[in-house]
């Protein structure tokens, strides 16, 4: 076992142990204020010491999930696994871990939306449990503002990114492409919470005009239905569709949510109560 | 075989600073079986709001009043690091003065007087421990007399590191770390690896917040230095000499200072001379150093730094461009989780002159700070 397999094996115990303390979150926390729209990052943060652990399947049975943790209501620490297709019929398996770090809406102003500055990068192969065998690698620096309006939340930021496939030399460097999400609320159906969003991903590899291979950015675009189920769960069931494919082709994907106070929910709770 | 060294060193460290740091520590934690109104055992907080509030009334201590728990101001200039316990008071009397009132009212479940020499030794008043560091870059701020720091960091790009230090009366401060900060490219063409582990001895002196005059920023003189470490047939050594300034305004902390790096790559099988930093002139060997803590809520703070380390670079054939000092970013949080442990997590960005979004990495790391040995020996009573 490697050393890397050794810390990866550490972690988890020390998730499970924290997972030991669990409590469910408020249903705000699961419904409300989730850290992704459906794919793309929204500035909330997590409660501090609330676990959001997401994970689901499409329609071929291919997993994809996401975990993180609420770090002192000012950041939040994370992985996730997803797909993306980097070249017509071809997929890469993207584990990423992300940081992201900001201020709550209305934080020194009533008007002041949540900011926040995220970093996600893929995990080098060696540190993966599964054996992924891509080397489709990507890091993104992002900055995102998150606004509720009434029934509306809106979600608006942008994305550099850097990539690079190693199989085939191709690179993507310092591209900046917007993000965009959008959450309804129906005042009519207060369980249910409608999700779209629109992002860029690397993939669709192209030639520059000096013959360098490079790899270009793709829209992915998503849309789907949130049912708040319990208080501290959700079922969601989205539509992924990305540049370049057909209706036909679109994924379907189906997942639960759980968001769970850890660490010190005392302090949770007081900070609630505090907002 | 040297993999299987990394790992043992790995191991042993983590377990040393664990153990340490971490079962002290946990003998701090409070349990339902403590005399409750002991003013000096840490219980959970009826009442929650700290000490120190986030809109923190600032009440600056009287001038040549230290920060530090020896001689503790009368009400902290801002939110410690580690959070005082909210419940009790600093006045060690507060335990007499309760079991006395109790005693009047007929109660005697604290216990009836006891001779003086089986009665509870009193411990010194809560210390205030400030983080000796930001994330990369050093702070003014002393550990306490007695403290232990402990903290160790894991990243995505599987960099470890680890860091173990002693307050020494409130003036000093001696630590052990292993870093992943100095990175070495074996050749052109071939990414930066990380040198590990590289073991450093640090020890840190100065002076604290307003102990010379009102206003007076804290001031610190560190000095670290590597202990030989062997990498790709090299003997590679490097020492700094860092000098900072804290001040803390509000909610807010601001560091800035200077480092002085050396470094030496020396080949371990030809005959040439060892390559050494200093030999290319000051200006290559001073860089600028600062960090920013913000604290907006009581259990976290926002943190950025810049630090600048040494890079051993093969991939070059001038001997001077060899040994150069690269500028790392790092940002992200500290999160309180309890009265000594802290996780603090962010990005660091490994050298921000080349501007590579691939090559920087998010790392988490947990720290614990102990009083425990202060307390056995009776520091600051």
């Amino acid at each position: 076992m490697s050393i890397s397999h050794k810390y990866t094996c550490a972690l988890v115990c020390a998730l499970g142990l924290l997972s030991a303390r669990a409590q469910p979150a408020s249903a705000e926390a699961t419904q409300e204020k989730q850290p992704r729209v459906v794919t793309t990052a929204s500035a909330w943060l997590p409660e501090a010491g609330t676990v959001f652990l997401m994970g689901g399947f499409d329609q071929t049975i291919r997993p994809s999930g996401y975990a993180s943790i609420g770090l002192g209501g000012v950041a939040e620490l994370g992985l996730s696994l997803d797909r993306q297709r980097s070249e017509p019929g071809q997929e890469a398996k993207l584990a990423l871990a992300h940081f992201k770090m900001g201020t709550p809406e209305g934080f020194g102003h009533r008007f002041v939306p949540a900011v926040a500055l995220s970093y996600r990068k893929t995990l080098p192969s060696e540190i993966q449990f599964i054996s992924l065998s891509d080397t489709f690698e990507v890091a993104v620096l992002g900055a995102v503002i998150s606004k509720r309006m009434g029934p509306v939340s809106l979600h608006i930021g942008a994305e550099l990114f850097s990539a690079e496939d190693e199989t085939s030399g191709k690179s993507l460097n310092k591209v900046i492409r917007p993000t965009l999400g959008l959450e309804w609320h129906p005042a009519d159906l207060p369980l249910t919470t409608l999700v779209a969003d629109m992002h860029w991903l690397p993939g669709n590899s192209n030639e520059s005009e000096s013959g360098d291979a490079l790899l270009d950015t793709r829209w992915n675009a998503a849309w789907g239905v949130r049912y708040q189920s319990l208080d501290w769960a959700s079922i969601d069931l989205n539509l992924r569709l990305q540049e370049g494919e057909s209706i036909s082709e679109a994924i379907i994907t189906l997942g639960l949510t759980g968001s769970f106070s850890v660490l010190n929910p005392e302090l949770s709770l007081e900070r609630a109560q505090d907002n | 075989m040297k993999s299987s060294i990394t790992i043992k060193a790995t191991l042993l460290a983590i377990l040393s600073s664990a153990t340490v740091a971490g079962v002290a520590s946990a003998q701090n934690q409070p349990t339902n079986q403590e005399v409750p109104l002991n003013p000096f055992v840490p219980r959970p907080a009826a009442n929650p709001e700290p000490a120190a509030t986030p809109e923190r009334e600032v009440q600056r201590p009287d001038a040549r009043q230290p920060d530090t728990a020896a001689n503790p101001p009368a009400s902290p200039t801002t939110q410690p690091d580690f959070p005082a316990d909210p419940d009790f008071s600093a006045d060690p009397d507060n335990y007499a003065q309760a079991r006395a009132a109790s005693q009047l009212a007929g109660d005697e479940s604290m216990g009836p007087d006891q001779p003086e020499v089986t009665k509870r030794r009193k411990k010194g008043p809560p210390v205030v421990i400030k983080h000796p560091i930001v994330l990369a870059a050093p702070t003014a701020h002393l550990l306490p007399a007695a403290v232990i720091y402990s903290s160790t960091s894991l990243d995505t790009g599987g960099g470890f590191g680890s860091k173990f230090k002693v307050g020494l009366g409130d003036v000093g401060e001696f630590g052990i770390e292993t870093t992943d900060r100095v990175r070495f490219i074996a050749g052109a063409g071939l990414d930066p690896e990380t040198i590990q582990p590289l073991l450093l001895a640090s020890f840190k002196m100065g002076i604290g917040e307003d102990r010379l005059f009102e206003h007076q920023p804290a001031l610190a003189l560190g000095f670290r230095k590597s202990f030989e470490t062997k990498h790709n047939d090299f003997d590679i050594r490097v020492a700094a000499i860092e000098l900072v300034a804290s001040k803390t305004l509000g909610p807010v902390s601001i560091h800035a200072g200077g480092v002085f790096w050396d470094a030496s790559l020396a080949s371990r099988f030809s005959g040439d001379d060892a390559i050494v930093l200093h030999d290319y002139g000051t200006k290559r060997q001073i860089r600028p150093i600062a960090g920013l803590q913000a604290s907006p809520f009581k259990d976290s703070q926002l943190l950025v730094d810049i630090y600048w380390v040494p890079r051993f670079d093969l991939s070059t054939d001038t001997a001077r461009e060899k040994i150069s000092l690269r500028p790392a970013l790092s940002w992200g949080v500290r999160y309180n989780v309890g009265k000594s442990v802290s996780i603090e997590s962010g990005v660091r960005v490994p050298d921000i002159g080349e501007a590579n979004l691939l090559d920087a990495q998010i790392f988490g790391q947990l720290t614990f700070s102990s009083s425990k040995l202060r307390d056995a020996l009776g520091v600051g009573e």
